[in-house]
């Protein structure tokens, strides 16, 4: 389980936050939560559509526990479902994706924001920009001063920008949160923190990322250029996956933005 | 107090053994430890997934 998930006990059940990656992952997460309470879970939100998130619906379902996703959340994990079902098995393994079956949300939101009140605390799933993913969310419990941040924060480590990201939405996102201003961030990877370290270890790398690219664009770089100048940042070496993923973060955002120029 | 710099060479001898992808693929921890629900607030918690890159 390389992403996080959470839960909350709510005065009526359990809203478990992401499913996990497979019908397995999702059993011993209802497993986990029985360690800290006996309520059943009621509810599951989907904030994103990277298989890690969604892939555990299925067992849920199952066990009687609505499924709570947006529109374009769940359109995005129908597109996607396919190729991450096949890289799942490829990496994981038929064993440990056994039954899982990609399931999505069967009545999905038709809104870009959704609030809902679960035993006595507030849900607000909004939808800002399209981010790691297209359709990707922002999960705020005002009650609880808390964000479930999802693919828009990693701390510890660094993101990758891939061909379908979007990473000018991803700083959209992140001003939300800002906006929102939460005493705790919970990101989609790494350990859950306030929103200052938040933005020390993932919104200025996005900031500053897109801004530079747009710049270099914006002299006419070229995309070499671009990447030859970003090369490399000190600042952010310490983040895990730097040297896997930073060169290829400015090559894709170059590639992203000019697409959209 | 023992002089700090007795201990670099041996961080260096150890990190010869140190698998080489280490760094690449990030630092896993075995799912039981990663299932273990944090509590964030009195109703809030979350699972903390290993920063591994896959
Ligand atoms: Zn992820």
């Amino acid at each position: 389980m390389n992403n996080n998930t959470g839960f909350v006990v709510t005065d009526d059940g359990v809203v478990v936050v992401g499913s996990g990656s497979s019908y397995r992952v999702a059993e011993m997460i209802a497993d986990a939560v029985a360690t800290v309470t006996d309520a059943p879970i009621t509810h599951v939100i989907n904030i994103g559509s990277q298989d890690h998130r969604w892939l555990g619906n299925g067992w849920f379902l199952e066990q009687g526990a609505e499924i709570v996703a947006l529109e374009r959340t769940a359109r995005t994990q129908e597109e996607f479902a396919e190729s991450h079902m096949n890289r799942s098995l490829r990496v994981l393994g038929e064993d440990a994706m056994a039954g899982t079956e990609p399931t999505v949300a069967p009545e999905p939101i038709e809104a870009d924001s959704h609030s809902l009140e679960v035993g006595g605390v507030e849900f607000d799933m909004m939808y800002v920009a399209d981010a790691h993913f297209p359709g990707d969310i922002l999960l705020h419990l005002p009650g609880e001063e808390v964000v479930f941040a999802g693919d828009v924060v990693y701390v510890e480590r660094i993101f990758g920008i891939h061909s379908w990201s979007d990473p000018a939405g991803k700083v959209k996102n992140f001003q939300r949160i800002e906006a929102l201003d939460p005493e705790i961030v919970v990101p989609g990877h790494g350990a859950a923190v306030d929103l200052e370290t938040a933005r020390r270890e993932a919104g200025e790398y996005l900031e500053r990322l897109v801004s530079e690219v747009r710049a270099g664009l914006e002299d006419w770089e070229t995309l070499d250029e671009t990447v030859e100048r970003l090369a490399d940042w000190p600042d952010f070496e310490h983040l895990l996956h730097y040297d896997q993923w930073h060169r290829r973060n400015v090559n894709q955002t170059y590639l992203i933005l000019e697409a959209r120029m | 107090m023992k002089n700090p710099h007795q201990w670099i060479p041996v961080f260096l001898l150890l990190s010869l053994f140190a698998p080489p992808m280490m760094a690449a693929t990030g630092v896993d921890r075995p799912i039981e430890e990663i299932l273990e629900p944090i509590a964030l607030t009195d109703r809030v918690y979350y699972f903390y997934g290993s920063t591994e890159s896959r």
